[in-house]
């Protein structure tokens, strides 16, 4: 309970409007991975028709590309795929609502970095960009949690009281 | 504390229940008719998903030349259509037009015939 509380309770700023200006990356990023980079390799009921994804399936060809990295990702290439599809596309609409968002954010972050060392190193700045991208807003927001802005400040407050 | 618990065990039974999308071995057997061009020296299909590929083209073999064309690609997916277009001498066919649909049959072999340069 101790460690859900912790992990739950996010770290609050001085004034409203700072919370507010941070939750604008959250919400951008979330929804791109949500509607997007996630929905587009992860069955959610707003994957593209075409794709023909069933609920909470990962595309077929994702395990593929993840066993060519190599190593660990060689052995088990169906759980890291389908680990990485689930967060982005599920943790994408955690981090839009902002439940809890520390976990999601280390999920999305271990996503981004795999992407940008064993997907896209070597392919230049450009194609690191986006899972860089995702990866600093992972950062900030696993280390700072929901903010005002968020159920977990909700969920904070309800077991404080 | 029960609430999230449940929520989690119920994410993990969705998990489980369904994992990897299903592919498929889709054999496409492809005709092209190319009109109104002469000494043509290579016809090729661009695309999304192997063997195709937008930057290079998958080749195909005239039966008539400068006439009729064709391919067959053979290619495992769970997807229910490609996108594609066609190239003569290298040049993209439909330029400022959306690509071709080619959509898979649910039988193991899709024939698909086109006409170069003519959206269907």
């Amino acid at each position: 309970m101790k460690i859900f509380h912790r992990l739950t309770h996010p770290i609050i700023m001085p004034a409203w409007w700072q919370d507010a200006i941070l939750l604008i990356p959250r919400l951008v990023c979330g929804y791109l991975l949500a509607s997007d980079f996630g929905a587009a390799k992860f069955g959610l009921p707003w994957s593209p028709a075409g794709n023909n994804l069933g609920f909470f399936e990962v595309a077929f060809w994702f395990p593929n590309d993840v066993a060519q990295y190599g190593g660990i990702f060689k052995i088990f290439p169906v759980f890291f795929a389908w680990m990485g599809a689930f967060s982005e596309a599920v943790g994408g609409i955690f981090l839009i609502v902002g439940l809890q968002t520390r976990a999601f954010s280390f999920l999305i972050l271990c996503t981004m970095l795999v992407a940008v060392f064993l997907q896209q190193w070597g392919n230049g700045a450009w194609n690191m960009l986006p899972a860089l991208g995702f990866a600093w807003v992972s950062l900030f927001t696993m280390i700072l949690g929901s903010g005002r802005f968020g159920i977990d400040y909700l969920i904070s407050k309800k077991l404080k009281s | 504390m029960k609430k999230y618990q449940l929520i989690l065990i119920t994410l993990l039974m969705l998990s489980a229940g369904s994992c990897v999308q299903k592919a498929y071995k889709k054999t496409v057997v492809i005709t092209l008719t190319v009109q109104n061009i002469k000494e043509i020296k290579t016809v090729g299909i661009r695309g999304n998903g192997k063997p195709l590929s937008w930057d290079a083209d998958f080749e195909m073999k005239p039966v008539v030349k400068d006439c009729l064309y064709t391919a067959t690609a053979t290619t495992l997916t769970g997807y229910k259509f490609a996108e594609i277009k066609f190239t003569v001498n290298g040049d993209f066919e439909l330029k400022e037009q959306p690509n071709r649909r080619l959509v898979f049959s649910d039988k193991d072999t899709t024939y698909y015939n086109a006409v170069f340069n003519l959206a269907q």
